[in-house]
């Protein structure tokens, strides 16, 4: 019945779990952060156009990975309508929270405690199989909690940069790994 | 008279239950299709076994299997038919069933 369940589960999110097709996409957010620490006392950020530059690179990086894992695990396409409602769904909230945020300012940030609430949800769902997902939902309450205790705005900056790059280098890192554990176990009977 | 829970496990279709064809075609009725290598990485099975397995399913009506090239590389996509689709859910629906029933028993039943 476990097995059946890691099964019904890996094939589900088997995009999802390629995990390090992340990975690249942590660099500019943590190079970003880097500078900010580095540069703080100057007030320079890391320019524009090469941070945009490394998104992209990023992006395009992420599409060899993929080919790699294809030929290392091979295809399951998944059903159509999952991701996208899941990712529309999750779109939609953040920007709706951010206009709600706009209207009334709150001594939080709203779209940083719902992204915290959606990821503890998602380390806790399937027996805690994808756990890593709760560390990075508490260091979101952690960010949260940095304005309201007079956090200066350059040094949440510098949070916020680190933690979108830590926090897409430690989901890469976990899904990887659990897509690994869940396609290298034993015969299914 | 009602059937005891563990009759009715004996009038499974043995074709889904299986384990490794029940573990095939849970994969495939949690996607749109699959191909070999991804089976075989999930079932942890072998080459012969898996496509002995694909065999039967196919022959049963439940799965389809498609074999292409993808350059030069043979490809062999795998997906459920409505058949196939169908008698998964009612499987599952099945055992969830016998599953509750099982729990509800007590040997005076017997």
């Amino acid at each position: 019945m476990n097995d059946l369940r890691r099964i019904l589960y890996v094939t589900e999110h088997y995009r999802q779990l390629q995990g390090l097709r992340l990975l690249p996409l942590s660099v500019p957010f943590l190079l970003s952060a880097i500078w900010r620490i580095a540069a703080s006392a100057a007030g320079s950020t890391l320019p524009r156009a090469g941070w945009l530059g490394l998104l992209a690179a990023g992006v395009a990086a992420s599409v060899p990975i993929g080919r790699y894992y294809t030929r290392r695990f091979g295809r399951a396409n998944a059903l159509p309508w999952r991701a996208a409602a899941a990712l529309v769904g999750a779109t939609a909230a953040v920007v709706g929270l951010e206009w709600v945020q706009e209207l009334r300012p709150l001594p939080v940030s709203l779209p940083v405690v719902f992204v915290a609430i959606a990821l503890a949800r998602l380390g806790l769902s399937a027996d805690g199989l994808r756990i890593h997902y709760v560390w990075i939902a508490a260091a979101c309450v952690v960010f949260t909690a940095l304005a309201p205790l007079g956090v200066p705005l350059d040094v949440r900056a510098a949070a916020l940069d680190l933690l979108v790059g830590g926090g897409l280098a430690a989901a890469a890192i976990g899904d990887d790994r659990v897509l690994r554990r869940a396609l290298t176990r034993r015969a299914i009977a | 008279m009602t059937r005891q829970p563990f009759e009715e496990m004996s009038s499974l279709d043995r074709l889904v239950h299986d384990p490794a064809r029940l573990a095939i075609l849970t994969a495939l009725s949690a996607c749109r299709s699959a191909d070999f290598l991804f089976l075989l990485s999930l079932t942890g099975l072998t080459k012969g076994n898996l496509s002995g397995h694909l065999g039967k399913l196919e022959h049963g009506g439940l799965v389809t299997i498609t074999k292409s090239f993808k350059g030069k590389v043979p490809h062999t996509g795998i997906s459920l038919t409505a058949a196939g689709r169908d008698a998964i859910r009612g499987h599952w629906k099945r055992l969830e069933q016998l599953h509750r029933a099982a729990k509800r028993w007590t040997p005076s039943e017997a």
